[in-house]
């Protein structure tokens, strides 16, 4: 495949003029479409169009993943390994299977979208349902990571909504290739979705848009959903997916010298996907104190998992400001260290007895050499600290999981995932104070980047949140 | 203050009045000053010296200023960086954080604070601000009620040796903490004033004061020769412009030439300041006196870049007696033709990602 059809606007040579009619006029066209091509199609035939095309996306020598690698990488700025592993993840889970099964999570029967059916209890109580989709799904998508792109037009696709994706500038040519790779199996979903791509925030090329919608979908900071949420015209809906912060714990029935290292090169995954500029992206690690390994032990093992992790996958390239964020920081950090050996000489090395509590702040700092490529801070403070990411990871010990929460409950409303690192027994244990704590997701360390078709982004049922009901009592 | 600091501070103070006498300052005669410094601090600051034994390269001994380790601004926020005992320290001066453990606090006292005023006024001298004198104006607080504020202080200095009859400041300070400007008392000022004028602020106090103007449908028309000087920094207080849109927003409200604005580059971490004039088309160009030298940095390795290269700025500063005589800003610059054009500390391109990250 030398060059892709013309399908998309934003298919167009960069600078071709966008203009309100425009783009009100494509959402008129993609609306009519769908009545005419896709409204009547069952949602078991759009999950095995859906599976098929990522089935072909998985195969190394398809020509859509072979061109999102390649000029993906080159738009992203992530690595080809960091893009093509973190496509991999995402296109693993779309199976025929998981497709009908979250639709039967989210909506009770895998028939909901389309035909009045109910659940035993609701037929007992002589009541039937319909899921309606939106007629048009506009999606204002954010920069970076693809994958909360895909996710949506995946679900657009499944429900047979017409969907009018707006993509950031410099971040249109994944959500575009796959688009396109599912027009080249099916033309029609080709004439029911859009991409475009702008700079966001202009509001006369975006007011037609928001108007046309029957809901809008926004993933951003709060600047942009502010924003966004203060141009819907009345009656439209808005689902918005704000940016979060995520962390890990490892419990100290973890760290056996043996589960130490796994856990090391498993929380190494979570920082090295998508370059940790996801929202389910670790910031740090609390480490339980009393394990055979101890937290300082452990952020040496994620040092050495993250230098592997720069072999197989590298940190993709980034500007000088991250850059300088990372090298004031890791200067920052070196000073504490060296500065706290210095002033607790003495203190450090007397022997801990019963009277004795050993000075707490030591600060070390492992990173790559001669680059930007990944850091590891260790700092014996509990104290919650946002990183400035690009792989770059606190590790801080505290006594319990309960005493991290404690320092993390300055982020708790923004926590989007905690990975837990430990033992089958604990886990539940911990899982169930993080339940109560007010976690919207928990996962094994190492998966955090990774979470399963049907999760419940921001603790929202993706696809619930997308319909509208009919409901019927007989 | 250590004798043997206070004995430096002397000394710089007659050797920088020579420098703006014209007597120059090699850059063999300025590494003596600097790793002279060091060593000093060395001994005296304890998280400059853990920093100096921790470094590569050692400027013990030596002229080679370039190899003196640079504390990272950031670090005034979390450690003392001082050479004063807890006692000595009889004043602070902070950055304008929004919440207390995001201040930078650079301690001082009573001869610290003094080299600091007579540098800062032999800096004006070089730059050429105190030619002539003028009526100065300064949109910040009095020092005496801002006691926390280096700039406040500085201009404080300028008002009162440099300052014509009927200077004054226009600023004060709410019970929140953050700067007021009566505007409007300054231009019933500015309207009795015959002669230039001098206009001193921040620059999220100019945007103010241009959206001020604009509310009430009015512009000023300044006399010719008048000089207003800007200080980069908005903290979030007002929209951010680049220093040339600056320029051209005072320009216009305020009827002055872009010529007659002039920027300067200082924080509370550095005695000395940088000034500057912002191009038609970038940022402006600043200077440090002969007294504080500028070193750009690789952000991704540390290691110098070439001219015209970006980089991390650090500024070694001699008068830095009381903290620390070299500071890694967070700031990213490129020198060009001997002067340091900044570029600010986000990047131009949009941010990646969904998660929340760390400024």
């Amino acid at each position: 495949m030398t060059t892709l059809p013309q399908l998309f606007l934003a298919d167009l040579p960069d600078g071709a003029a966008l203009t309100p009619t425009l783009i009100r006029e494509s959402c008129i066209t993609l609306k009519r479409n769908r009545i005419q091509w896709l409204a009547r199609r069952r949602t078991q035939e759009m999950a095995e169009l859906l599976a098929y095309a990522a089935e072909r996306w998985r195969r190394p020598e398809d020509a859509f993943r072979r061109r999102a690698l390649s000029a993906g990488a080159a738009e992203t700025g992530f690595s080809r390994e960091t893009l093509g592993r973190g496509l991999d993840a995402f296109f693993h889970k779309i199976t025929v299977e998981s497709l009908m099964q979250w639709v039967a999570q989210d909506l009770g029967d895998p028939r909901r979208l389309d035909e009045l059916c109910g659940t035993p209890s609701e037929l007992r109580a002589g009541r039937m349902a319909i899921a309606r989709a939106p007629d048009l799904l506009v999606q204002i998508a954010a920069g970076g990571l693809p994958n909360s792109t895909l996710t949506s037009m995946t679900l657009g696709v499944l429900m047979r909504s017409a969907q009018f994706v707006k993509c950031s500038r410099g971040a249109s040519v994944v959500p575009r290739l796959w688009a396109h790779s599912l027009a080249d199996l099916e033309p029609k979903v080709g004439g029911v979705v859009e991409l475009a791509a702008w700079p966001g925030g202009s509001e006369a090329l975006e007011q037609p848009m928001l108007e046309e919608a029957e809901l809008v979908m926004v993933h951003g900071g709060d600047e942009t959903v502010t924003d966004v949420r203060r141009r819907m015209p009345p009656g439209k809906r808005l689902a918005a997916y704000g940016h979060k912060i995520s962390f890990g714990f490892v419990s100290e029935d973890a760290l056996s010298s043996y589960m130490a290292r796994r856990t090391a090169e498993r929380a190494a995954q979570d920082v090295a996907a998508w370059d940790q500029l996801g929202c389910l992206s670790p910031h740090l690690f609390y480490v339980e104190e009393g394990g055979v390994v101890s937290p300082e032990g452990f952020a040496e093992q994620l040092a050495q998992a993250l230098a592997a992790e720069e072999t197989a996958a590298p940190r993709g390239r980034i500007d000088d400001a991250a850059a300088a964020a990372i090298k004031q920081r890791r200067d920052l950090h070196h000073l504490r260290g060296v500065h706290f050996e210095v002033q607790h000489r003495d203190a450090t090395t007397a022997p801990r007895g019963a009277f004795f509590e050993p000075p707490r702040g030591a600060t070390r700092v492992w990173s790559s050499e001669g680059s930007s490529a990944w850091t590891v801070v260790f700092e014996d403070d509990p104290r919650f600290r946002t990183s400035c990411l690009h792989r770059f990871v606190y590790v801080k010990p505290c006594g319990n999981l309960m005493e991290a929460l404690r320092h993390a409950d300055v982020v708790r409303e923004k926590t989007g995932v905690v990975g837990i690192g430990a033992g089958e027994g604990r886990a539940t244990q911990l899982a169930q104070a993080l339940t109560a704590w007010g976690v919207p997701r928990i996962c094994p360390i190492g998966r955090m980047q990774d979470p399963p078709a049907g999760w419940r982004h921001d603790g929202r049922p993706a696809l619930g949140d997308l319909v509208n009901w009919t409901d019927w009592e007989q | 203050m250590h004798p043997a600091i206070h004995d430096y501070a002397d000394r710089l103070r007659e050797r920088v009045r020579r420098c703006v006498d014209g007597s120059l300052l090699d850059d063999a005669e300025f590494g003596l000053w600097a790793c002279g410094l060091a060593e000093l601090q060395a001994k005296l600051n304890p998280v400059f010296g853990a920093l100096s034994r921790s470094a590569v390269a050692s400027f013990q001994g030596s002229s080679n200023w370039r190899a003196i380790p640079a504390i990272p601004t950031d670090s005034f926020k979390e450690l003392d960086v001082t050479t004063l005992s807890a006692a000595e320290r009889t004043v602070v001066f902070e950055s304008s954080g929004t919440t207390v453990g995001d201040r930078s606090r650079n301690f001082h006292d009573g001869a610290s604070v003094a080299l600091y005023e007579d540098l800062a006024a032999f800096g004006a001298q070089w730059a050429g601000l105190v030619e002539r004198r003028r009526v100065h104006y300064s949109l910040t607080p009095d020092p005496s009620e801002a006691v926390r504020s280096s700039l406040a202080r500085m201009l404080g200095v300028f008002v009162a040796r440099f300052g014509g009859e009927g200077s004054g400041f226009f600023g004060s300070v709410d019970p929140d903490g953050l700067w007021r400007t009566d505007f409007e008392g300054l231009e019933g000022q500015l309207r009795e004033a015959n002669g230039s004028v001098w206009i001193s602020g921040t620059a999220f106090q100019y945007v103010h004061w241009a959206d001020s103007l604009a509310e009430r449908g009015m512009k000023l028309r300044l006399p010719s020769g008048s000089l207003i000087m800007e200080t980069g920094g908005y903290k979030g207080r007002s929209r951010e412009l680049g220093s040339s849109a600056l320029a051209a927003l005072i320009s216009e409200n305020l009827g002055v030439r872009a010529s007659e604005v002039l920027t300067e580059y200082g924080m509370c971490e550095l005695a000395s300041q940088a000034y500057g004039q912002s191009g038609p088309d970038g940022e402006a160009l600043l200077k440090f006196p002969p007294w504080a030298r500028v070193r750009l940095v690789s952000p991704e390795t540390g290691a110098p870049v070439a001219d015209g290269e970006t980089g991390l700025v650090q500024v070694v500063d001699l008068a830095n007696v009381a903290s620390a005589v070299a500071i890694q800003t967070g700031d990213l610059g490129v020198m060009a033709g001997g002067a340091l054009r900044l570029l600010g500390r986000r990047g131009t391109a949009p941010r990646r990602g969904c998660s929340l990250m760390a400024a």
